[in-house]
């Protein structure tokens, strides 16, 4: 202190130059972290613009039309796929229709949405259903019988669950498509003029939830044997149904009925037109023996002549009727299809990016 | 690097003259502003005399507006001169012969002392030094008294040496032994002067002699005889000729010269005595006692030498503001020989305490110290300067790098958007493709079979049963064979187990024929060959019939046309 008085400038100075000293030194570390990060920085650039510039594809405008042109076609690739698994007719409209006017109530009141559901004239209310679904069973049977096809008695058409009361409200759009399809089914069979209808399954419809309703009968496995079995619902083999989660949700139905390959060939043609998106997911054959072998002569070598009898066993048999070398055989047929409900996936649908 | 501007300080017994010199151009000074103070020198007041001369110097600095460093003097009473001869001996081990002579010579401890040298002469064979010693409280009493009065001494030099100066910086043209006497107060400077060398006397034979005698005479106290000394010797007084008071200065003064002839002529000898000069051609006299009457005759007439009254200002030019100097310039000549820098050859001569000098010379250090903390601050300012070079170029280089990835990074940003709603379209195009194909593949295989019996005849099926594979079968890719195509996830394989027969029409009775077994197995490659069976398996045939032949077996179904 002493020092410093006597030499006050001289020791402010020193002082001065001392700080000065110091802050260049943290002038030096600062200046050197910074150095030391800006590299590591400019390090981390390089490694980037390396990085983008080995990427593949190189990022550049070439690359980039190109990667668009490729997204362009794969959009339209999709495109022409969902469209060829839409289908088209006034069965498939019905269907877009009615699915379109219950997906649009999900954010409605109660009143809004029956009026809504009420100009669309679709069901929305069990009884509704119900009433639709006995309609819909009086009018398959009076077709059966018009068409001369032996059903059972006491035939639901796979609605033998709702034949007293509608089904729960949460299951009435899906019960209602069910309706739809099942009326196409019968339809598409009735045209084929199969001698006898042994059944019409479908898969259990699920809850809003995703979960399957609550079964009030046995459930009969695909691809199992169920003649005589009066139930509604199947399970759909998980080997063979075209769904696939987050891109294709599927209902799968299933007719079993009684004739020849001609009812097959007329069902299938009908199905590959697809006026509704059906796709034929399997299909079964297991003769029925004791049928008359001289009720009815095919032409030999046709589609009809696949399963069944062979026309050169009933042929020039008429004069004497001696026993026929092959009996005539009507085959029981199991096929199973799938309704296809392709998944809307937004993004897809977007254009290339600019 | 030094100042041209000199304060000169010459604290005499009995005055303080302060005086302010420059160099108006090499060799010439000028003397800006001088003042001087007297004092009482009487031998009473010996200790009060560092007071005295502050405050003389305080009286004369504010005349003069003297601050700042100053060059001081001591006057001769107070400095013990010797004069040391040894052999000459080289310039770096000379200081410390020289402090051996000084311990010899010096009759005091030399810490209780302040001592310097100055060569006198060195022939190569001798060396002879002059010692010049103060007491170390006489010198830091001055020092103090003078810094109390707001100025810092810088240098003391002995007035005799100051003296020596003087005349070497106004009489460079006198040559030969000449006598060089300033008379002060307290005591009188003898200086012998032969060309470079010269020998200082000091004795107490001074003003205050004369004085002391009037007081002695007249029975009156030292001020008193001083003061009508004064008056007398400086044609100041009302005194009549005949008044005794007069007389007895006048008696005192030459009492004096007379004293002082003698003192001149015992110096003189020894000195010529002693160093071999000759007699002094010339002497001057300077100091307060050059003011006597008639004393340069009188000496001159009992010497049979020539005396001159010493010119202190015969180099000098006086600056209007110091006009007065020249009134006073017999007591001028110790302050002028402060005011002469050291010569180029001679060894700075200071009289200075220790402690100031250590002072002295931590100030004169001080640049120094200030320049290598600037040089130290600047060395760290390199390191600065390259980091912040670092800094500068690694931010350039991180811009002009920045300026190439921005677009890069859009380019990627869009094309890997792209790129995901590719693949996710992909997923989507893959999950459904298989669909999309094997939608009317059923009817297709149908129509497929048909064609294969029609060209067999005579055979149909009876059962077709779908076995399903294992749920744990692995699923396997395919190449589908279209080129960019995509490959999509096949289904198990599958199996068909058919059964039907076969009509041998040519060959009723035969439970077998070669016919049939043709045909059988013309049918079996038939079934190879359709693009919907990969292979057929478990061939199984029933020939218990007549002219039928049962078959059953398992025909693969092509992964590639999933049913």
């Amino acid at each position: 202190m002493a020092s410093f008085k006597s030499y006050p400038i001289f020791y402010s100075l020193l002082a001065a130059l001392g700080l000065a000293a110091v802050g260049s030194g943290w002038c030096i570390y600062e200046r050197s972290q910074t150095a030391h990060s800006s590299a590591k920085a400019l390090a981390k650039k390089r490694l980037e613009l390396t990085a983008l510039t080995s990427s593949q594809p190189t990022p550049s405008e070439a690359n980039k039309a190109l990667v668009n042109a490729d997204l362009a076609r794969s959009i339209s690739a999709l495109g022409q796929m969902r469209a060829e698994l839409k289908g088209s007719g006034p069965a498939a409209e019905a269907l877009l229709k009615a699915k379109a006017a219950y997906g649009g109530t999900s954010s409605l009141t109660p009143d809004e949405r029956s009026k809504l559901l009420r100009e669309a004239k679709v069901p929305y209310e069990p009884t509704h259903l119900f009433f639709n679904i006995a309609t819909f069973v009086e009018s398959m049977r009076e077709k059966a019988q018009a068409e001369k096809i032996k059903i059972k008695a006491d035939e639901r058409f796979g609605f033998t669950t709702y034949a007293s009361a509608g089904p729960e409200r949460e299951l009435i759009p899906q019960v209602y498509r069910q309706r739809q399809v099942a009326e196409y089914l019968l339809g598409a069979l009735f045209q084929a003029a199969p001698s006898e209808l042994v059944s019409l399954q479908r898969e259990r419809p699920a809850d809003s939830g995703g979960n399957p309703a609550k079964p009030s009968a046995p459930t009969a496995r695909s691809g199992s044997t169920t003649v005589g079995t009066n139930i509604d619902y199947f399970d759909m083999d998980s080997r063979i149904t075209a769904r696939v989660p987050g891109f294709v949700g599927a209902s799968a139905f299933r007719l079993t009925f009684i004739g020849d390959t001609a009812s097959l060939r007329t069902l299938l043609n009908k199905l590959a037109t697809f006026e509704l998106p059906l796709v034929v997911r399997g299909v079964e054959v297991d003769p029925i023996i004791k049928v008359q072998a001289t009720e009815k002569v095919t032409p030999a070598n046709t589609l009809s002549s696949i399963f069944g009898t062979s026309p050169a066993a009933t042929a020039a048999v008429e004069p004497v009727k001696p026993k026929p070398l092959v009996d005539k055989v009507l085959s029981k047929f199991t096929v199973t299809v799938e309704l296809i409900d392709l998944v809307d996936t937004t993004p897809t649908e977007a254009t290339p990016t600019p | 690097m030094t100042s041209p501007r000199v304060l000169a300080v010459d604290s005499g017994a009995g005055h303080v003259a302060c005086g302010i010199f420059n160099t108006a151009k090499p060799g010439r000074l000028v003397l800006e502003q001088f003042a001087i103070e007297a004092f009482t020198s009487d031998v009473a007041h010996e200790s009060q005399w560092p007071t005295l001369v502050g405050q003389s110097l305080a009286a004369a600095a504010k005349r003069t507006g003297a601050a700042g460093s100053s060059v001081l003097s001591v006057p001769g009473h107070l400095t013990l001169t010797k004069f040391v001869k040894t052999p000459a001996i080289d310039k770096t081990k000379r200081s410390q012969v020289i402090q051996f002579e000084a311990q010899q010579g010096i009759p005091y401890p030399l810490a209780e002392v302040v001592w310097d040298y100055q060569v006198v002469s060195d022939d190569g064979l001798d060396l002879e030094v002059m010692l010049a010693v103060v007491k170390l409280d006489v010198t830091e009493a001055l020092c103090e008294a003078v810094r109390e009065e707001g100025l810092s001494a810088v240098a003391i030099t002995p007035s005799t040496l100051a003296l020596y100066r003087a005349f070497k910086y106004n009489y460079p043209d006198v040559t030969g032994t000449t006598l060089l006497i300033n008379i002060g107060a307290r005591s009188a400077n003898l200086l012998f002067i032969d060309g470079n060398r010269f020998f200082v006397r000091t004795i107490p034979l001074a003003g205050n002699s004369v004085t002391q005698i009037i007081a002695d005479e007249l029975k009156q106290d030292f001020a008193q005889a001083e003061n009508l000394k004064l008056q007398v010797l400086g044609g100041n007084s009302d005194l009549p000729a005949s008044s005794p008071a007069r007389a007895a200065v006048m008696t005192a003064a030459n009492s004096f010269i007379g004293r002082l002839h003698l003192e001149i002529t015992r110096s003189t000898v020894n000195y010529r005595r002693q160093s071999g000069a000759e007699q002094p051609a010339v002497i001057y006299i300077t100091g307060g006692g050059a003011l006597l009457p008639s004393i340069e005759l009188t000496l001159a007439e009992k010497l049979k030498t020539r005396v001159e009254i010493f010119d202190a200002l015969r180099n000098v030019d006086v600056a209007p503001a110091a006009v007065g100097a020249r009134n006073a310039s017999a007591q001028l000549a110790d302050l002028v020989g402060l005011a002469i820098p050291a010569g180029k050859d001679e060894k700075a001569f200071t009289l200075l305490p220790p402690a100031i000098s250590a002072v002295l010379a931590f100030r004169k250090q001080q640049p120094f110290f200030l320049a290598a903390a600037v040089l130290l601050l600047a060395g760290l300012v390199l390191p600065i300067v390259h980091f912040n070079d670092r800094v500068n170029t690694a931010k350039k280089q991180t811009i002009e790098i920045e300026a190439k990835l921005n677009p890069l990074r859009s380019l990627k940003a869009a094309q890997d958007a792209d790129l995901q709603r590719i693949e996710s379209i992909r997923k989507e195009i893959t999950a459904i493709q298989s669909l999309v194909e094997s939608k009317s593949n059923w009817i297709n295989f149908f129509t497929d079979l048909q064609q294969r019996l029609v060209k067999v005849e005579d055979v149909w099926l009876e059962k077709l049963q779908v076995l399903r594979a294992s749920s744990d079968q692995p699923v396997v890719a395919v190449d589908t064979g279209n080129a960019g195509a995509l490959s999509a996830p096949v289904p198990r394989v599958l199996r068909l187990q058919l059964s039907g027969r076969l009509l041998d029409k040519n060959n009723p009775l035969s439970k077998v024929s070669e016919d049939s077994i043709e045909r059988v197995k013309l049918l079996i490659k038939s079934f190879g060959e359709s693009q919907f069976i990969s292979s057929v398996e478990q061939e199984n045939f029933n020939l218990t019939q007549p002219g039928i032949l049962s078959f059953d077996f398992i025909l693969v179904v092509n992964p590639k046309k999933p049913l």
